[in-house]
C-alpha cells in the first residue's frame, strides 16, 4: 500500500506533466534518492512499514510513573558522557555518601548512569545482578516538552494525544486477538485521571480497569468464570441463531471464534491458573522484600539522619532563613523530619500493588492473554515518621523555652508529586521505589527473554513530566518543560539517550532562578519543529507497534535499521 | 403547475430516499447496544430475583466489559429522606467512579464472552431461574409455540428460523434452549 507521502509524490508528478507511469518512477527515484532532505520521511515510513508485519505480535507494556517521581535517580540520564556539562543542584542528587548528597553518575557502562542501576540485588535464581544488565535493550528520549500544566491532563496524553481522542491503547485494542485486549490499573483509588482512564478505540473495544489498592487482582479478572470450561449442549443452538442474526442483518461480530478462545482460556482449571500466577507473585514480592527491608538498597549503609533541632539554638538564626535550613528536610507541607536515622523509617514499608503488578505483566504476556497494559505504579507506604510542624519551631533563645513537639506517624506514604518534599525524603523513598523497580524490570525481562517474548513487547515507563528542583530543596515543582521516556524491547539496540537538554534553566522569580541541570528541554536543530514533544513520543510508540500515527505531523524518534530499532536522533547534548 | 408539482415531489423523493440511506448506516443491528445495566435488567426480568446475586456480580459490578458509564450521583436519585440508606449498589459507580467515563457502546471481548457463557449456564441449569424464566411464560412442554416464546423473550417480535425452532424441538430439556439463546451476545443488538 503506498504511504501517503509516496501518493502525493505521485500527484504532484502528474500535476507537472508526467505520465502515470514516469509519476511512479519519480517516486522510486525520491525513494532510492540518499539526501538528507528526504532522510527522516523516509526513516519515519520505513519504520511504519517495515513494523507492520510484526504488528499483530507486539505487545504494549506502559509502567505508567503517574504523579511525576524525581526521574533523575533512574532513567533520566543527564550526564550521558563524562564531557557532558553539568551545572549541580542540590536538589538533583543521586546518593548519600553518609555526609553529604551529590550526583555523581558512573561511567563505567558507556553513559552517566546514576547509583540506582549499579545496586545489586539477587534474582529468584539466587544470582547477583545490577540493573545495568538492561542497558543493551534500553533507551531514553529526554529533554520532552509536554507544553501544559496538569497532572492528568499529560498522563492521559501519553496514550491519547488529542484529549477524550482516540488513544495508542485503544488502536492496539482493536487489532488483538486476545482474550483481555487491553488493561488498566490505576494507581490511586477514587477519581484517577491517568492514562489507565484514556483508553478509547475506534471500533467499541473494551478495557478492563483495576481498581487501586486491590492487591489480587485476579479474583478481580476472573470473577464470574470459575469452574472449568463450559458444556457444549447449547452450542448448536446458539449458532443457529447467530447464523440467523448475520442473514438478516448483515455483517457480525465472529464470536464463535471468541467462545474458542474463552474455551482455551479455561482449558486448565482456574484453580492451577491462580496457583501459577501466585508463583509469579511470590517472586516478585520477594525482591521486593528483599530491598525494602534490607541490607540492599543504596542508603543503608549509612545512617542518613534527620534534621537536627540543635541547630535552632543559633541566635543568629532568622525566621526567613528557616525554610532555607530545614527545607531539605520538608515532608509533606509544614513538616520537618527529625532526629531519627531516616533509613529506618522504612524498615516496615512496602509497595502495595507493584509487586502484583510485574506478576500480571508477566503472567498475562506469558499466556498470551493481553495486548496492552498500563500499570500505575505505587510509591512506598507505611513509612514511620517523626517530624515537628515547621510553624512552632522556636529559634535562638527560644529553643530552651520552648518543648517542641515531635509528632510519630506510622502510616505515611511517600510521594512522587514532590512539591513540599525535600532532598533528603525525596531521595530516599524515590531511590527505594527506583530499586524496587528496576529489580522486578531485570526480572521481567529474564522471563520475557526465556519465553521468545521480549522482541514482540514494547515496555514503556513514562510519567506526565519529570520535575523541576526549588533552589531552597523544599521540593520540587512540574517539570513541564522536561519529561524522559524510555523504552525497553528486544528489538531495541540500546542504550542510547536521545534529546537534548539545557545546562541551567532559569525559573520565573528570585527563589527559583538558575536551577542547575535537571532535564529541561532544549532546541535542537535536528527536529523540524525545533524541540521534542508528547507528539514525538506518541508517533515512536505508535510506529514501534505498527499502528497509524495518531500524531502524523511529529516524526516517530526511532527508526529500524538491520531489523534492530535505533534512534533518528544523535546523542543528547546538554547546551546552553 | 404539475409540473413544478412534480418537480417538487422528485426532490422530496430524492432527498427521503437519500436521508434514508444515511440514516440506515445509524441504525444497523450489527454491535451490542446494550451498556451494562440494561443487559443486568434484562437478565433479572427473565430469571427472577433468584439470579440477581450472579447477575450483579458479573453485569453490573462489570461495567468496563458490557459499556455504558456507571453513574457516580446515581445514589442521590436514589436516597429517600429519613429511610438513612445512602448508597445503593445498584446505581453506584463500582470502581470509585472510574467507570463513569464509559462508552456507552462497546464490543464484546473473550473474557465478556466467556462470562456471559458461563452466567447463561448457571441459569440455565439452575432450577429456580429456569423455572421462573417458564413460569413467567407459562410455558412447560417442549412444542413449536412454547419454544418459539422462549425465542421471543430474547428477541422480541422476531420469528426464529425453521432450522433453529427444529433443533430446539429436538431437546430433552430446557436447559440448552434457555442457555443457547441467552448466550449469544446478538440479543444484545436490540
Amino acid at each position: 500500500m503506498n504511504t501517503r507521502r509516496q501518493f502525493l509524490t505521485q500527484i504532484f508528478g502528474m500535476a507537472i506533466g508526467l505520465s502515470p507511469a514516469r509519476a511512479l518512477a519519480l517516486t522510486a527515484w525520491k525513494s532510492a534518492l540518499g539526501s538528507h532532505f528526504f532522510r527522516r520521511a523516509r526513516a519515519a515510513e520505513g519504520t511504519l512499514q517495515s513494523m507492520e508485519s510484526v504488528a499483530e505480535q507486539m505487545s504494549y507494556v506502559q509502567l505508567n510513573l503517574s504523579e511525576a517521581p524525581s526521574r533523575w535517580l533512574f532513567d533520566l540520564i543527564l550526564r550521558p558522557t563524562r564531557n557532558s556539562p553539568f551545572h549541580p543542584h542540590p536538589y538533583v542528587v543521586d546518593r548519600f555518601d553518609g555526609k553529604k548528597f551529590s550526583y555523581a553518575p558512573d561511567f563505567k557502562h558507556e553513559l552517566g548512569l546514576p547509583l540506582v542501576w549499579q545496586q545489586p540485588f539477587r534474582d529468584s535464581k539466587g544470582q547477583t545482578r545490577t540493573a545495568v544488565e538492561l542497558l543493551p535493550h534500553w533507551g531514553s528520549i529526554r529533554g520532552v516538552r509536554m507544553l501544559r500544566e496538569g497532572h492528568g491532563f499529560n498522563n492521559r496524553r501519553i496514550v491519547a494525544p488529542h484529549p477524550g481522542g482516540i488513544s495508542i491503547t485503544g488502536l492496539l485494542a482493536d487489532r488483538s486477538d486476545r482474550p483481555l485486549p487491553s488493561i488498566g490499573w490505576a494507581k490511586r483509588s477514587g477519581g484517577d485521571q491517568t492514562a489507565t482512564l484514556a483508553f478509547r478505540s475506534e471500533k467499541g473495544s473494551s478495557s478492563v480497569n483495576i481498581p487501586a489498592g486491590i492487591g489480587d487482582p485476579f479474583e478481580f479478572l476472573f470473577t464470574g468464570v470459575e469452574g472449568g470450561p463450559i458444556g457444549d449442549s447449547s452450542d448448536q443452538l446458539l449458532q443457529e441463531i447467530e447464523t440467523e442474526i448475520r442473514q438478516r442483518y448483515g455483517s457480525i461480530p465472529d464470536y464463535q471464534s471468541k467462545r474458542v478462545k474463552a474455551k482455551i482460556l479455561l482449558e486448565h482449571s482456574l484453580a492451577s491458573a491462580r496457583a501459577e500466577y501466585q508463583t509469579i507473585v511470590k517472586k516478585y514480592l520477594a525482591l521486593e522484600r528483599q530491598i525494602v527491608t534490607g541490607k540492599h538498597h543504596l542508603v543503608n549503609s549509612h545512617p542518613m539522619p534527620g534534621f537536627n533541632l540543635e541547630q535552632l539554638r543559633n541566635p543568629n538564626l532568622k525566621q526567613r532563613d528557616l525554610l532555607a535550613l530545614v527545607g531539605p528536610y520538608y515532608y509533606n507541607g509544614d513538616m520537618v523530619l527529625v532526629n531519627q536515622d531516616l533509613t529506618k523509617s522504612t524498615e516496615g514499608s512496602y509497595f502495595k500493588d507493584l509487586p502484583y503488578q510485574f506478576a500480571l505483566v508477566e503472567y498475562l504476556l506469558n499466556k498470551k492473554m493481553a495486548q496492552s497494559m498500563v500499570m500505575g505504579m505505587g510509591t512506598l507506604e507505611n513509612i514511620a515518621l517523626e517530624a515537628v510542624n515547621v510553624k512552632t519551631l522556636p529559634l535562638g533563645a527560644q529553643y530552651d523555652k520552648v518543648k517542641i513537639a515531635i509528632e510519630r506517624q506510622s502510616n505515611g506514604s511517600a510521594w512522587f508529586d514532590a512539591h513540599n518534599v525535600g532532598t533528603v525524603p525525596n531521595f530516599l523513598h524515590t531511590s527505594i521505589f527506583f530499586q524496587v523497580f528496576s529489580a522486578c524490570l531485570v526480572e521481567l525481562v529474564d522471563n520475557l527473554k526465556a519465553n521468545n517474548l521480549f522482541d514482540s513487547t514494547l515496555i514503556h515507563i513514562a510519567s506526565e513530566f519529570d520535575r523541576e528542583p526549588n533552589n531552597n530543596c523544599a521540593g520540587s515543582d512540574h517539570g513541564i518543560h522536561g519529561n524522559t521516556t524510555s523504552f525497553l524491547t528486544g528489538k531495541l539496540k540500546g542504550p542510547f539517550v536521545v534529546g537534548d537538554i539545557v545546562l541551567t534553566s532559569e525559573g520565573s522569580d528570585s527563589i527559583q532562578k538558575a536551577k542547575g541541570t535537571w532535564g529541561h528541554g532544549a532546541l535542537n536543530e535536528n527536529i523540524k519543529q525545533g524541540f521534542l514533544t508528547y507528539e514525538n513520543i506518541n508517533s515512536t510508540v505508535t510506529s514501534i507497534l505498527g499502528l497509524n500515527s495518531l500524531t502524523p505531523n511529529k516524526d516517530p524518534l526511532m527508526e529500524r535499521q538491520s531489523g534492530l530499532l535505533t534512534p533518528t536522533l544523535p546523542p543528547g547534548r546538554n547546551v546552553g | 403547475m404539475l409540473a413544478k408539482n412534480k418537480f417538487a415531489l422528485l426532490w422530496t423523493a430524492v432527498f427521503c430516499l437519500s436521508a434514508n440511506a444515511l440514516g440506515s448506516d445509524v441504525i444497523k443491528r450489527n454491535r451490542p447496544k446494550m451498556d451494562h445495566e440494561s443487559v443486568y435488567y434484562f437478565l433479572v426480568k427473565q430469571f427472577g430475583p433468584a439470579s440477581q446475586a450472579l447477575l450483579k456480580k458479573n453485569f453490573l459490578m462489570r461495567p468496563n466489559l458490557w459499556g455504558g458509564p456507571c453513574d457516580p450521583y446515581g445514589q442521590v436519585f436514589l436516597t429517600k429522606k429519613g429511610q438513612g440508606v445512602l448508597v445503593d449498589e445498584e446505581t453506584e459507580c463500582p470502581d470509585e467512579g472510574m467507570s463513569s467515563k464509559l462508552d456507552f457502546y462497546v464490543e464484546r471481548d473473550t473474557l465478556a464472552i466467556l462470562i456471559l457463557d458461563k452466567t447463561c449456564e448457571k441459569l440455565g441449569q439452575d432450577e429456580e431461574t429456569l423455572r421462573y424464566f417458564l413460569q413467567a411464560k407459562s410455558i412447560s412442554e417442549i412444542n413449536s409455540e412454547s419454544v418459539t416464546q422462549a425465542y421471543q423473550a430474547f428477541f422480541p417480535n422476531t420469528v426464529p428460523s425453521a432450522a433453529w425452532t427444529q433443533q430446539a424441538m429436538g431437546q430433552k430439556s430446557w436447559a440448552p434452549i434457555v442457555t443457547g439463546l441467552c448466550r449469544t451476545p446478538t440479543w444484545q443488538f436490540l
